[in-house]
């Protein structure tokens, strides 16, 4: 058995909230979600979403996630609309909602002119909002996304905010993992510092700013005053 | 590190990444099959130089069979995308790296052109009164012009306008063809002074086209096209993950797909429909199969009919369960909330359902054309049950795997 990574981790991420996972490299973010997507096994504790397991019930528990990944990760046979069906088939979702729900992405991330286009001939930019609208399409209970600003253009990331806050309105959970720590502080309700495989700090903004010990400092300034003692 | 180094352990490592694919090459019957094709044509070869009919066009022979040699001088550089960032700041270091490439690639090559000649120079020798010494005249002259054209690939790949490129690529087919032709067919002194003349105007018009010192994107895109025949040729042999995927659109057929409405059960169906349309294995099976018709079509005995139909119906069959190779490690596969089951089901029906039309197909010209329709029939109601019984085998060993 593998040395543990993550050490006595616990978070909640209820309806209708959106949760930052932040930490600096290596600190154990995307080993985190790895475990939440089910493809690592943890040799302690459990994981519930929806109150399912991935060993009670696998297909409930990987049909209430949609997972935007940090890097594209992309079938170099499909189109983009493709790519969207092929979704819509693995969630089972109704014709008319797939039609509807499409529509709106399209236009949302200006993709309209690149459905016919094939993954490999888009830009890094276009493959992540690949990701995102077949994430988005699926419209589950909990959001994962992976550093989902690298490569996007502004109109982009506007975009997807505003489809997170959406998202988290209409009662779904998200997760998000970043560097943007700005834009964790203005769009998150609860924040998760990881350091080294250990939750160092969690809560609100007030909450971590507690921990640091830094009143009235930015989440950026708080991350770094709890973090550099490990420098 | 002197740069020709660097080439040496390039040239190594990819060696070592290609030789346990060699080991399957050479296992798999195509020795045998090279060893028995070269006897059987070297007897008839012997035959035909004992006796070669009057008037044969032997310079024209030659110019058709050497010019290719002539003609194209691929240089292996080794370089990858990372040289982008690491080498090109080097590249005015990079003379000993290079031309260690071109050296290398050059002699390679002429080894081949040697083959070619000592087979074909026997067949010369009857048909052209000359006497042995000129094996060597025509293979230095051969070398001569062939450093001449390798050069001037070289300096193709830096230039910096692609109508030049193009240009240049094509006259140094047509010239070769050219050169060889006469160097064969004239009188020796004069037609060597004369193709020394048009070899020297080559070489010059090359200071008038604008080149990049080193044209890095092109190179490497050259030498990645270049790896990836390679590896295309090995993929006839055995499974080559590090293959680059290409994908063609074929538009038409895809809009097949449309019909596919959205359900869970249609997912792995979709997926690998339109994987099978769009990647090489669609060529492969559609070629081999209209292979198949045709000498079927034409064949006069009916027994070497059902032969080939046979071996058509194995062949497609074998080649579409390769299928099952494409999306085996999609992350997504690991996400869906799909069971692995749906997938082994969207692979088969996909590959049995094609089985079947390549078998209707080829039914059509053994019906048309043999004597005894029974047999056809016959052959056509086994011919599905097989592929049934191999399909279902398949998904049982699929499944055993996991």
């Amino acid at each position: 058995m593998k040395r543990p990574v993550l050490h006595g981790l616990s978070i909640n991420v209820n309806p209708g909230e959106m949760v930052g996972l932040i930490g600096l490299n290596g600190a154990g973010k995307s080993t985190t979600i790895k475990h939440i997507l089910g493809l690592l096994k943890q040799h302690k504790g459990e994981i519930y979403i929806n109150g399912n397991t991935l060993e009670s019930s696998p297909m409930h528990y990987r049909s209430s996630y949609a997972y935007v990944p940090e890097s594209p990760l992309m079938y170099y046979e499909l189109t983009v609309e493709e790519h969207l069906k092929l979704t819509a088939m693995a969630y089972d979702i109704d014709k008319k909602e797939y039609a509807n729900r499409v529509d709106y992405l399209v236009d949302e991330f200006q993709m309209r002119d690149k459905l016919t286009k094939f993954s490999a001939h888009l830009s890094k930019g276009m493959r992540q909002k690949m990701m995102i609208m077949s994430a988005f399409l699926v419209q589950p209970s909990l959001y994962i996304i992976d550093e989902p600003f690298l490569g996007l253009d502004p109109l982009g990331i506007r975009s997807l905010l505003d489809l997170m806050v959406k998202m988290k309105e209409a009662g779904a959970s998200i997760l998000m993992s970043s560097h943007i720590l700005s834009t964790i502080e203005q769009y998150c309700d609860k924040l998760v510092v990881l350091h080294e495989g250990h939750v160092i700090a969690s809560g609100n903004l007030s909450n971590i700013q507690q921990a640091s010990g830094v009143d009235n400092a930015t989440l950026e300034d708080a991350f770094y005053a709890l973090v550099k003692d490990g420098i | 590190m002197k740069m020709s180094v660097l080439w040496n352990k390039r040239f190594k490592d990819f060696w070592t990444e290609v030789s346990p694919y060699l080991r399957f090459v050479f296992n798999g019957g195509l020795i045998a099959f090279i060893v028995i094709s070269f006897s059987i044509g070297s007897i008839y070869y012997r035959r035909f130089i004992e006796n070669p009919p009057v008037d044969f066009p032997i310079h024209l022979l030659s110019a058709c069979v050497l010019f290719w040699f002539i003609a194209y001088n691929p240089v292996r550089t080794y370089l990858r995308e990372a040289d982008l960032i690491y080498l090109v700041p080097a590249e005015y270091k990079m003379k000993s790296y290079f031309n260690k490439a071109i050296l290398v690639s050059f002699i390679l090559q002429c080894l081949a052109l040697i083959m070619i000649w000592v087979v074909l120079f026997p067949l010369y020798l009857v048909t052209s009164n000359t006497n042995g010494l000129m094996f060597f005249v025509f293979l230095i002259a051969l070398f001569l012009i062939k450093w001449i054209f390798m050069i001037g690939s070289w300096q193709e790949i830096q230039f910096k306008a692609v109508s030049h490129r193009k240009v240049y690529s094509y006259f140094r087919w047509v010239i070769s063809f050219i050169l060889v032709y006469i160097l064969f067919s004239y009188h020796l002194p004069k037609g060597m002074l004369f193709i020394a003349l048009v070899l020297l105007t080559y070489i010059v018009s090359f200071r008038l086209i604008p080149k990049f010192h080193i044209n890095w994107d092109r190179l490497i895109h050259v030498e990645k096209q270049h790896k990836a025949r390679i590896y295309a040729f090995l993929s006839w042999f055995v499974d080559v993950p590090q293959l680059p995927k290409r994908v063609n659109n074929r538009k038409t057929l895809s809009k097949s797909a449309e019909l596919f409405s959205i359900q869970k059960r249609n997912t792995f169906v979709f997926l690998y429909y339109l994987t099978w349309i769009r990647t090489d294995l669609f060529g492969i099976v559609v070629r081999m199969t209209l292979v198949g018709m045709i000498l079927i079509f034409f064949l006069t005995n009916d027994w070497m009919k059902y032969l080939f139909y046979i071996i058509v119906i194995y062949l497609s069959g074998i080649q579409l369960s390769s299928l099952r190779q494409y999306h085996k490690n999609m992350f997504w596969l690991y996400i869906y909330p799909l069971k692995n089951e749906l997938r082994v089901d969207g692979i088969l029906k996909n590959s049995f359902r094609i089985h079947l039309v390549i078998i209707f197909m080829i039914t059509i010209p053994l019906q048309l054309t043999i004597s005894n329709l029974t047999y056809g029939f016959i052959l056509l109601v086994v011919s599905i049950l097989l592929s049934y019984m191999y399909h279902q085998s398949l998904s049982k060993k699929i499944f055993s795997k996991k």
